[in-house]
């Protein structure tokens, strides 16, 4: 497998703030990895460091085996990324794209049709429809969507996504799964995904990099499942009786995902009039990762 | 650069900015129907000819402050404003160079008032033909440049490098201050120049003597030592642009 990004013994700090500290780790052609870690752990710093837009203190960053990546305008146009930037709210979504593409000289040597087709084709992509309304009266999902095409514009090889799902509902949480995965299907595109969503990043990444203490632990897939079901306030009765067949954090039922378990977890919590505010299916490495660290 | 020219002006040209531009360069119709009309509050003592007309109608805008607190806003706005509502990210990742980047941006902003300037003299110039001529203020039309002509276009030239001096100044004090503090910061500059001009023996010294000064002397050597301190500030705005851009972390 081509090596595709390499981060050796990168450390970054904010002033005296050590953020990242002698981080390794490295992404191959076509993979889809997950960045993992609590609110301020450094997911994004790290995606910044990498787009150049962060300095760092020490540590080496290549990109295909170079390392001089940032200062190669080629190079630089192979990342598309999606950060929490702000759009120009004053253009349409059309000429949102068609300004991001005139920065990156991407519409040199192509005409006005090709330009619009590629614009159009790119709003199709992410199901958002080429009106005049401008950006300021998008939606949060829409504003991700259009974010995420300027990402995709020129078909960068290397895509950094961080917190895509957030704001997102159900439903454009799972269109945007589905829109990720056939990203690396059809165009082979490598992705680094940071969420502190478990469920969402686990669908689909191959692996997991997980930031912890201002290192990064490379975390493997496992195939063993856990449920975890938050309840609102449950009383103790009802804790009592859940801790005999799962583990309580808090307001948290964690336990195997086994039909039987959720069955009887279930039965006494509908016994007890238990209120479930959410149940999550995921990765046992993952959250014994999170439940250490927000301890 | 050229794109990131064209793309800063397509982002002014959206924004309505060019509207506003238009309708300030209309400045002078007021003072051309307030002399055509004789109407009381317009005073203008002597006459006027064509270009002494238009150079003085730019003289005014600047001695009002307007150009200067427009261009500086605008100026701030494109890199400060930016950087602080985050839109700055999705233009230095792509661009080809950082330098092409702020060049770009200051240039856009440059040709901004240069079209201002432009088209402020050409309705000046419209306006004296159509309303101040044949008034009691006009000295008729004639096409005839005589010296002093000259030396009102060169003062009124200096007046722009002054600007783009601001604006220069501007920019790069919004890239660790944002739009507004900047405005502000760039017209306390102004305002301590206007200060420290009114001392005798340094006012010649001062970048922008010929906009500061109301009564200046003209002279070639003034005329060329004030373009040359203008262009000296002006070059070093933009490497200390270009290096703060080059630090920051986004």
């Amino acid at each position: 497998m081509e090596l595709l990004l390499s981060v050796n013994q990168l450390v970054k700090k904010y002033d005296t703030k050590t953020v990242l500290d002698n981080v390794s780790f490295e992404i191959t052609k076509g993979e889809i990895v997950g960045l993992l870690g609590v609110n301020g752990s450094g997911k994004t710093t790290l995606m910044k460091v990498i787009l150049g837009l962060t300095s760092f203190e020490a540590g080496e960053i290549k990109h295909k085996g170079n390392s001089n990546y940032l200062k190669s305008f080629k190079s630089r146009r192979e990342f598309g990324y999606l950060l929490d930037c702000k759009l120009f709210e004053y253009l349409s979504g059309y000429d949102n794209l068609y300004t991001v593409g005139k920065y990156a000289n991407h519409w040199q040597g192509k005409t006005k049709t090709e330009i619009a087709e590629e614009i159009n084709g790119l709003l199709d992509l992410v199901d958002l429809p080429n009106s005049k309304k401008r950006v300021k009266g998008y939606s949060f999902g829409m504003k991700q969507r259009l974010g995420l095409a300027m990402a995709l514009m020129g078909t960068p090889d290397f895509l950094i996504l961080d917190e895509p799902f957030v704001g997102l509902d159900p439903v454009g949480i799972e269109h945007l799964l589905g829109f990720i995965s056939n990203l690396r299907k059809d165009l082979d595109i490598t992705i680094l995904i940071s969420s502190h969503q478990l469920n969402e990043v686990e669908q689909i990444s191959d692996r997991y990099l997980y930031i912890t203490n201002q290192k990064v632990k490379e975390v493997t897939k496992n195939s063993s499942k856990k449920y975890v079901i938050k309840l609102n306030n449950p009383d103790k009765l009802l804790l009592n009786q859940l801790q005999s067949i799962a583990d309580i954090e808090h307001n948290d039922v964690l336990f195997e995902a086994k039909n039987e378990l959720i069955n009887k977890v279930l039965k006494i919590i509908y016994q007890n009039q238990g209120e479930i505010t959410d149940i999550q299916v995921t990765n046992d490495n993952l959250v014994d990762l999170f439940r250490g660290d927000s301890k | 650069m050229r794109d990131v020219i064209n793309v800063e002006l397509f982002k002014l040209w959206k924004r309505k900015i060019f509207i506003g531009i238009f309708l300030l360069s209309n400045f002078s119709l007021v003072y051309s129907l307030g002399i055509y009309f004789n109407w009381s509050f317009i005073d203008i003592n002597g006459k006027l000819d064509l270009i002494s007309f238009s150079a003085s109608m730019w003289a005014l805008l600047m001695m009002l402050g307007i150009p200067l607190v427009l261009f500086t806003f605008l100026a701030a706005g494109t890199l400060g404003g930016e950087i602080y509502d985050g839109q700055f990210m999705l233009e230095i990742t792509r661009v080809k160079s950082i330098k092409s980047l702020v060049l770009g941006k200051l240039i856009s902003i440059v040709e901004v008032l240069l079209s201002f300037y432009i088209l402020n003299m050409a309705l000046s110039s419209l306006y004296y033909i159509v309303f101040v001529a044949r008034s009691k203020n006009g000295l008729g039309i004639s096409w005839n440049i005589e010296s002093y002509h000259s030396r009102l276009l060169l003062v009124s030239i200096c007046g722009v490098l002054f600007l783009i001096l601001f604006i220069s100044i501007a920019m790069v004090v919004s890239v660790n201050f944002g739009t507004f503090r900047a405005v502000l910061l760039s017209l306390s500059v102004y305002v301590f120049l206007k200060f420290v001009s009114s001392i005798e023996g340094i006012r010649k010294l001062l970048p922008g003597y010929y906009t500061l000064i109301d009564d200046n002397d003209f002279s070639g050597l003034i005329l060329l030592y004030q373009l040359f301190i203008m262009g000296l500030f002006i070059g070093i705005a933009i490497c200390v642009m270009i290096n703060m851009i080059k630090k920051r972390n986004y």
